[in-house]
């Protein structure tokens, strides 16, 4: 037991002085940044320089999951564990708020420095956030660059393409809706559309009965799944014959790849972008 | 035997049958909608695609139905096992032939072999329902006492579930775990009437293999010696058994998940009814699983949680309890 904390205290050590190495000049953009959150890689990848960062999540090299699978895959991964990520002895570690606590206080108490990002739900949460990262790894000018892109985006997108206020159910695995505060609200309301989960009374992530949505009866369903996914028990709930009556009874049914709105992060504009230009397409 | 003494033997039959069939009818009339039962059952009769028939027909119909054939498989699973074992802890759930069945329809679903062909998804369920009966009997071996059953159902559960969870582990979609999770904890929400088809041919041919068993469960009842004498090929009434098990059980627990103790207490409940004679028990226990499990998924929808609660949550909160009691009866009986 002796032993063992020795060697603990002697790995905080080193992992302390490196730290203090790589932050050593004030304002100096923060060096060997490893993410250990996969919103957090979509964060590092638009706002750092890639010099900066040292390592992202296995996560975010599978396009599956992320999009920009192709960039984040340039960078070396981890599986977001203690000891990976001391051993690449790390400026600054990015994890979420909902990352393992036992990753966390390890990390902590080994004295890596670490800052742990709240989960933004709409956009100023997520603009805030922005400026907080890029605040703290030393690119305050990519950070406003890139929030001032993305709003230029949003607005684009707003007086591109009006549409009726049609009311939206975003329905995911097991039956799991979407309702207010959530990202797909946000994403939802940017789109000029209304959510009908939140009109229903479901704030954050409810389950919703099959009964319950047919009764609902919205003129928009969101299908949070990717065609080429790999099997899963609650997709076949959107096979189910009430929802394609659903469909016949004049609802349209939209997809969205979840990797598109799982993250807060700046291409969250991609899924107000793909919900728009997926209805304008089904209304044509 | 004389007509009233046929009338006083069916009576209990009947009886229980009446109360399944209301059950089934107020579960399909209560739901998160507030529906005219009447009205819709005019559109449907009339064919007219209106909401309220849709939500009868495509939602609540297979509701229904699913809980009186997964009731009826589990309580007659249960009976049967309860007869051929001799044992009155037998049951799918605690002898881990619900977990094997789970296990089977998990592999299926997760390999993608489902996607293939409708029936993969209840042949998966029956093929471990049946590994596991199989390995329970070759365990139990003949005239096993409650312990070493009990310790083998032990021994195939915590198997089942231990593979299960590396099947979860396995798999390429990272939201397998959560679905599972909730689909082992049982439901018969959200299922359609192609589900209820899908199972409806294997679980008959499971209530036959099974019922057909009552004169030999009967004579068992005796001992094996003298079932032996009366001519019963014991040999083939555990086959015949074992693959009917397998059948109901299997391709319930592919549909509806884990629903637990449904088997352990249904046959307890109808024995003063059936003067204890196993064979008897069978259809009545049958019948029984279907009321406790229409009566459990209404009495959920009823509670005023959201959401609502899963249909093995309460089957197991109810029938757990009653285990302990068994298990008590028991000890003070050796």
């Amino acid at each position: 037991m002796a032993g063992r904390a020795t060697g603990m205290g002697r790995i905080a050590a080193a992992a302390i002085a490196l730290a203090a190495a790589s932050t050593g000049a004030a304002g100096a953009p923060t060096q060997r940044i490893v993410s250990i959150n996969m919103c957090a890689d979509a964060l590092l990848l638009a706002l750092a320089e890639p010099a900066q960062i040292a390592a992202l999540t296995a996560l975010s090299h599978d396009p599956r999951n992320f999009s920009r699978a192709d960039e984040a895959a340039r960078f070396p991964a981890t599986a977001g564990r203690a000891e990976d990520v001391l051993a690449l002895a790390p400026g600054l570690v990015l994890a979420s708020a909902f990352t393992a606590p036992a990753t966390v206080s390890l990390l902590r108490r080994l004295g890596a420095p670490l800052r742990q990002l709240p989960v933004a739900s709409d956009f100023p949460q997520l603009r805030a956030q922005m400026r907080d990262v890029a605040a703290a790894i030393g690119q305050q000018d990519r950070g406003e660059a890139a929030i001032a892109a993305m709003d230029r985006r949003l607005d684009d997108l707003a007086r591109d393409m009006p549409l009726p206020p049609l009311s939206v159910l975003a329905l995911q695995a097991n039956n799991i809706v979407a309702g207010e505060g959530t990202l797909a609200d946000t994403v939802i309301r940017a789109a000029g559309l209304t959510n009908a989960a939140a009109q229903a009374g479901i704030s954050g992530y409810g389950r919703m009965s099959l009964e319950a949505m047919l009764a609902l009866a919205p003129d928009v369903l969101v299908i949070d799944a990717d065609g080429d996914n790999a099997p899963a028990r609650a997709n076949r709930l959107l096979h189910h014959p009430a929802l394609a009556a659903l469909t016949r009874n004049g609802t349209r049914a939209v997809t969205m790849p979840s990797r598109l709105w799982v993250c807060a992060g700046p291409d969250l504009v991609d899924a107000v972008a793909h919900l728009r230009a997926s209805l304008r397409q089904e209304g044509e | 035997m004389s007509a009233t003494a046929t009338g006083r033997r069916a009576l209990p039959f009947l009886v229980l049958a009446l109360v399944a069939a209301g059950l089934a009818a107020l579960s399909a009339a209560i739901g998160d909608t507030r529906l005219d039962i009447v009205a819709a059952t005019g559109d449907v009769l009339a064919g007219r695609q209106t909401l309220a028939a849709l939500i009868l027909v495509e939602l609540r119909l297979p509701r229904a139905l699913l809980g009186l054939l997964t009731g009826f498989s589990l309580g007659l699973a249960g009976a049967a096992m309860q007869g051929l074992l001799r044992n009155p802890l037998a049951e799918p759930g605690i002898m881990g032939v619900s977990g094997a069945a789970a296990l089977g329809a998990v592999v299926v679903f997760y390999s993608g072999l489902a996607g293939a062909f409708a029936l993969a998804l209840p042949l998966g369920g029956m093929a471990g329902a049946l590994a596991a009966s199989v390995i329970l009997h070759a365990l139990a071996g003949r005239g096993a006492g409650v312990l070493t059953l009990v310790l083998a159902g032990v021994a195939v559960n915590s198997l089942a579930g231990a593979l299960t969870a590396l099947a979860l582990n396995l798999s390429p979609n990272p939201y397998a775990a959560l679905e599972i999770v909730f689909w082992l904890m049982g439901s018969l929400a959200d299922h359609s009437l192609a589900d209820v088809a899908l199972v409806l041919a294997p679980m008959l041919a499971g209530w036959l293999l099974l019922l057909a068993s009552a004169p030999a469960l009967d004579a068992l009842s005796l001992g094996e010696d003298v079932a032996q004498s009366l001519g019963f090929d014991l040999a083939r009434v555990r086959v015949r058994l074992i693959a009917g098990t397998a059948l109901a059980v299997g391709s319930a627990v592919a549909v509806t998940g884990m629903v637990g103790f449904v088997g352990l207490v249904a046959p307890h409940l109808v024995r003063p009814l059936a003067r204890r004679e196993p064979g008897r028990v069978l259809w009545l226990a049958g019948l029984a699983g279907a009321i406790l499990t229409l009566a459990a998924d209404i009495g959920l929808r009823l509670l005023p949680t959201q959401p609502e609660l899963n249909l093995g949550v309460v089957t197991a909160i109810v029938g757990a309890p009653f285990l302990l009691v068994l298990i008590r009866r028991s000890q003070e009986r050796d």
